[in-house]
């Protein structure tokens, strides 16, 4: 990928935006990351974490390219104060720290939550977002898949992006990512016009774009060491973009 | 006595606000002898929530564990108090002495879920609405609801499985003692003539009448509905007339 200078500039800057939480909703989740939510100045609630797997950076610049294209609930970075978390001996490490936050979708819960049995009528769930989510989980390269569904719409968001192979510099799509699931996906997601129009939308985001959604994030232990890991991130999310289309042409 | 655990199933539209709705209550036993799920329609609670019937579909899910032999147990429960953390929630698993379990699953069920929505009593459109397409589908005639077609939205659709004919229904409800004003009832009768006029579909209506509780205003608006109706030339049947195959057999007849 060529290092265009204002792409790289950017990228190196200084400083993250960031929201500030106000006062937390309900408990952690208990799961392995913790998460726990969190209302936060610019009025949105927030599922916040401390740590990933492969570093904050991670979900944080998934949670940015996905929600650019309605395919992940928007990412932020959110510092939590000490006082919210002082009481609570599971929240001692999010204190006075900046955290990721993924925004809480309203009306959504997660596919694998969902008991065995569980079965659609037939229209329930929306092909097409099914086959959004499909594609831009392959393309990532994401491990550990997860889906968001609305239970208004039918619609689907992929979530929880703490893994995912491109963010490791792995430039080739090797297989189809699917989300295991207690029940059966919409039949009709595998159409190939609902194919196509999402990897249309993968090959639709721009260079700039991906630096964009890679630039200004903390450079910190639980983040990224430095912006030579984002590069790396962004330039096998380029190298992927280009196989995406022949690699889902076999689901 | 027995002992059992019970938790409530909860829809939370927006967890900041945490404005619940209890949609259905779960009872269990310990170690999952016993034990049972009872619901509300989703259409009952919002009718954008029935539409695509997916909460309906995840409650039945649920139900389906009870049918297992061996059924959900407290731990089970637990867990999934964990986990269902979003837009659906199960309150934490609490101690309930049990009597008899289909006594006590009906007594916390009109405790927690059924009370919630009786009110003065009555059946809103989206309860009438709920009950006639579970009646269609019970004599296989594919309701969907809330369709989009063309530039309109109609409230149910349901395909004849004797015939080609597909019928396009506004199901509205006057039997709403609490209820005052109904022009929200008259402009949505007025948008659905429009929709027929424009997409040329089989039009049926479904008007549950205002019982005697209702107000004089329901009375008055029901008389209205039911001349605009004639004088459009579509039938508008009591809900109570939608039950046997035949009576549903004839809801499918071409327009002329």
């Amino acid at each position: 990928m060529d290092c265009e200078t204002g792409l790289c500039s950017e990228l190196a800057s200084p400083g993250y935006p960031r929201v500030t939480a106000l006062h937390r909703i309900g408990n952690p989740t208990g799961t392995r990351t913790g998460a726990c939510r969190f209302m936060c100045d610019d009025g949105a609630t927030y599922w916040v974490k401390h740590w990933g797997v492969c570093g904050l950076g991670a979900e944080l610049i998934a949670g940015r390219v996905g929600s650019s294209i309605g395919l992940t609930p928007p990412a932020a970075i959110v510092f939590v104060p000490r006082a919210l978390t002082e009481s609570i001996s599971e929240l001692e490490d999010f204190g006075d720290r900046d955290c990721f936050g993924s925004r809480d979708m309203p009306d959504c819960v997660n596919a694998r939550d969902l008991v065995a049995g569980t079965s659609f009528a037939s229209g329930a769930l929306s092909p097409s977002h099914w086959a959004n989510v499909v594609v831009f989980q392959t393309w990532i390269g994401h491990r550990d898949q997860q889906v968001l569904i609305n239970i208004r719409t039918g619609e689907s968001l992929s979530l929880d992006h703490e893994e995912w192979d491109a963010f490791n510099g792995d430039s080739k799509v090797d297989d189809i990512r699917e989300t295991p699931l207690p029940f059966q996906p919409p039949p009709d997601c595998k159409i190939s016009t609902y194919v196509s129009a999402a990897v249309d939308v993968v090959e639709g985001i721009k260079d700039s774009n991906l630096v964009t959604a890679a630039s200004h994030v903390p450079c910190a232990s639980e983040w990224v060491r430095d912006s030579g890991v984002c590069w790396s991130a962004i330039t096998a999310l380029k190298g992927r973009r280009n196989q995406v289309r022949n690699v889902m042409a076999r689901w | 006595m027995d002992k059992g655990y019970f938790s409530i199933l909860r829809w939370v539209p927006d967890v900041t606000r945490d404005e619940a709705r209890n949609l259905a209550v779960v009872l269990v036993s310990e170690s999952g002898e016993q034990g049972g799920i009872k619901a509300i329609s989703s259409g009952s609670v919002s009718t954008s929530l029935a539409k695509l019937g997916i909460v309906d579909a995840i409650v039945g899910g649920l139900a389906a564990r009870f049918e297992e032999e061996v059924k959900p147990d407290v731990h089970e429960l637990q867990g999934l108090h964990a986990s269902w953390q979003q837009s659906l929630q199960f309150t934490a698993p609490r101690l309930t002495m049990v009597p008899d379990w289909e006594q006590t699953l009906t007594t916390l069920f009109r405790s927690y879920v059924a009370k919630s929505h009786s009110g003065a009593g009555g059946q809103t459109s989206a309860q009438v609405q709920g009950r006639v397409c579970r009646m269609l589908e019970k004599h296989g005639c594919k309701p969907q609801q809330n369709v989009r077609l063309g530039d309109f939205r109609i409230p149910v659709m349901a395909s004849s499985p004797w015939s080609k004919v597909e019928v396009g229904m506004n199901i509205t409800s006057f039997a709403q003692p609490t209820k005052r004003e109904w022009l929200d009832i008259e402009q949505d009768t007025a948008y659905f003539f429009r929709a027929v006029d424009k997409l040329e579909i089989n039009p049926l209506a479904v008007v549950a009448p205002p019982t005697n509780k209702c107000r004089q205003e329901a009375f008055a608006s029901h008389e209205l509905i039911l001349k605009w109706y004639e004088s459009e030339g579509i039938r508008a049947l009591p809900p109570q007339e939608i039950g046997s195959e035949d009576s549903i057999r004839n809801l499918f007849v071409a327009r002329p």
